[in-house]
């Protein structure tokens, strides 16, 4: 690929079009510190001009009254060209994310195409129309159901996978018919801006799809409390979930909110240790941790206690970090220089309020990268469920292992989180695990395995991790709205039941 | 940046310090801002008043000291307002303020 420096309009109405402000921002690899691109700058001109467009496109039926049969053909040709362009959309996801092309080729490419294929099939039997039995009282009527796109939905995307998590939003929306408004996140807009590319040559009406780059006090917020988007899409933090919530009141719009995590997995006394110790370093080592599921909390009973902290520390220095563009590398950089600053306080106040670290702890210098944004694989023992390492989310290669005496002791730390992303569960047992899994507070729960997510279940949290569903058919009524249908079959007035309801004179 | 935030916005401002996940733990300087359960008024001031709405924040020492700092130059999606001038409050302990980050 090659190493000039990259240039990026807005996509608004079917083209590249330049930001209204005339400003640029620039997109910085974290592996090492130096711009590869520049992006324009979205304000709120081509946040309006975007929205506007989608609505336009909206009302004109053009995608939304298109047969589902016609719209599914779309989708299918979006995937089969995510694939075809597969080269092109690792290289930009790992030179902005810092995510290793290992994984990305591997996962996330492979994944962004399988949700609009699974979405496109959806799309075909989907039930748009559901009748209800005639009624014998007070009826007869012919009550039936449809079920139509919400609208204008507003997609905003963070930066950790940033290709696919703009691809879980804008797959169900166009497979129900609406119209999108993506705002991705400024470390990272490369994949989306193509990707608004690739499915208006595919076939989506020019304005159905637009991608507005921009500061999230600005763009942001306007897109979110804008009078003509019926719906949005977060995934983020709690924090600015819950300020998402509060400007979007003000017009009362559909929400779904993928929200922050700090999830727990309980190690069973029978856990297969060779799994189990792999399977919890992935869990919390992937993409340097920068993801909402991983699993930074690990629950160990007494009687493995030393043995898995030794064999976590001992496991974990395998682990390779380098350049996420070589393919040996295991682990990358995380996002920006702000995010490793965060990640390295918490490891302070990790050593402050009185864990041990057994491994890591420190930012990494790694040749070739020197100026690379890399943190090494850190994990505290002896840490408790009460301190800002095992309540906070960190969103960095940071694990805090926990003991516990007996499994209702560990099912009650578990559950005592304001989280309920996912959680995990390590037993040879799995009828023993799904016991556990049943009072575990999380919406997916995963057993002797970790991050494993298919486009046809649903992914969410409980309590404050988020609203809705994403993936799986729960994500496609998350884009429609539901009416109701009846139509009155009483043929005369005075058998009609209303009638003596407020004409007592008949 | 409060200040000049404040000229452009007419609304009470508070400096949240929260977040996680993406945006990172950091004050975030909200307009109008609507308190979430377990935050936590530490200091009611004009311009602006300072919350915490961190889960672990019952952990946090009485003498802890913390700095909130500003860096310039980053482009950030925080919905924090000091966004609009490609700036991003961020939080340190006293040692590290000062310490040059973009």
């Amino acid at each position: 690929m090659s190493t000039e420096l990259m240039k990026f309009h807005l996509f608004i109405d079917g083209e590249w079009v330049q930001g209204s402000d005339g400003e640029t921002f620039p997109v910085i690899n974290p592996a090492t510190g130096k711009i590869v691109a520049e992006v324009d700058k979205g304000g709120k001109q081509d946040i309006d001009r975007a929205v506007k467009a989608a609505r336009r496109v909206f009302e004109a039926g053009s995608w939304s009254e298109l047969p589902p049969r016609k719209r599914a053909q779309v989708l299918f040709a979006v995937a089969q060209k995510i694939a075809e362009r597969a080269e092109e959309l690792v290289y930009l996801e790992s030179v902005s994310s810092g995510g290793t092309v290992r994984r990305i080729g591997a996962f996330d490419i492979m994944s962004a195409a399988d949700v609009f294929n699974t979405m496109a099939n959806f799309c075909l039997g989907y039930q748009y129309t559901e009748a209800l039995p005639v009624p014998a009282y007070p009826g007869p009527a012919h009550n039936f159901i449809w079920r139509e796109p919400v609208g204008v939905c507003a997609a905003i995307v963070p930066w950790n996978f940033p290709l696919l998590m703009a691809c879980w939003k804008i797959a169900p929306a166009l497979a129900m018919g609406n119209s999108v408004v993506i705002k991705p996140a400024s470390n990272t807009p490369l994949t989306a801006l193509v990707l608004a590319q690739i499915i208006t040559e595919c076939g989506v009406p020019p304005g159905a799809v637009n991608v507005v780059p921009g500061p999230g006090a600005s763009a942001g917020e306007l897109l979110v409390a804008h009078p003509e988007v019926d719906k949005i899409a977060f995934t983020g933090s709690t924090e600015v979930g819950r300020r998402i919530m509060q400007l979007a009141s003000g017009t009362i719009k559909k929400l779904t909110l993928e929200l922050g995590g700090k999830s727990p997995a309980i190690l069973l006394d029978d856990a297969d240790l060779a799994i189990a110790i792999p399977g919890s370093l992935y869990a919390f080592l992937l993409h340097s941790g920068q993801i909402c599921e991983s699993g930074t909390r690990l629950f160990v009973p007494d009687s493995l206690y030393d043995q898995v902290v030794e064999l976590l520390a001992a496991y974990a220095a395998k682990i390779k970090l380098g350049n996420p563009l070589d393919p040996a590398t295991d682990m990358g950089p995380v996002v920006s220089r702000q995010q490793l600053d965060t990640v390295l306080s918490y490891i302070g106040w990790g050593r402050e309020q009185g864990a041990r670290l057994v491994c890591g702890g420190r930012r990494a210098v790694v040749a070739g990268c020197e100026e690379g944004y890399f943190v090494e694989p850190t994990i505290f023992a002896d840490a408790t469920n009460d301190m800002r390492i095992s309540r906070e989310e960190i969103f960095g290669p940071v694990l805090a292992v926990i003991r516990y005496h007996d499994v209702a002791q560990a099912v009650e730390m578990a559950n005592d989180s304001i989280y309920g992303l996912a959680a995990g569960v390590w037993s040879k047992d799995v009828n023993k695990a799904y016991r556990v899994a049943r009072k575990l507070r999380a919406g997916t729960v995963w057993i002797n395995d970790w991050h494993h997510l298919r486009s046809d279940a649903p992914f969410g949290g409980y309590k404050q991790s988020g609203i809705g569903r994403e993936l799986g058919r729960q994500a496609l009524d998350e884009y429609t709205q539901v009416k109701h249908v009846h139509t009155s079959m009483v043929p005369d007035l005075e058998r009609r039941p209303w009638l003596q309801l407020i004409f007592s004179q008949g | 940046m409060i200040e000049t935030v404040g000229r452009d916005r007419p609304g009470k401002l508070s400096l949240v310090i929260g977040g996680g996940c993406c945006e990172g733990t950091a004050p975030y300087l909200f307009e109008n801002y609507f308190p979430g359960d377990g935050a936590v008024l530490v200091c009611r001031n004009d311009p602006v008043d300072i919350w915490v709405s961190l889960p672990g924040q019952e952990s946090v020492p009485e003498h802890a000291s913390w700095v909130v700092d500003l860096a310039r130059g980053v482009v950030n999606d925080s919905m924090s307002l000091e966004s609009d001038w490609d700036c991003r409050f961020v939080l340190r302990t006293s040692e590290a303020a000062g310490e040059e980050t973009v």
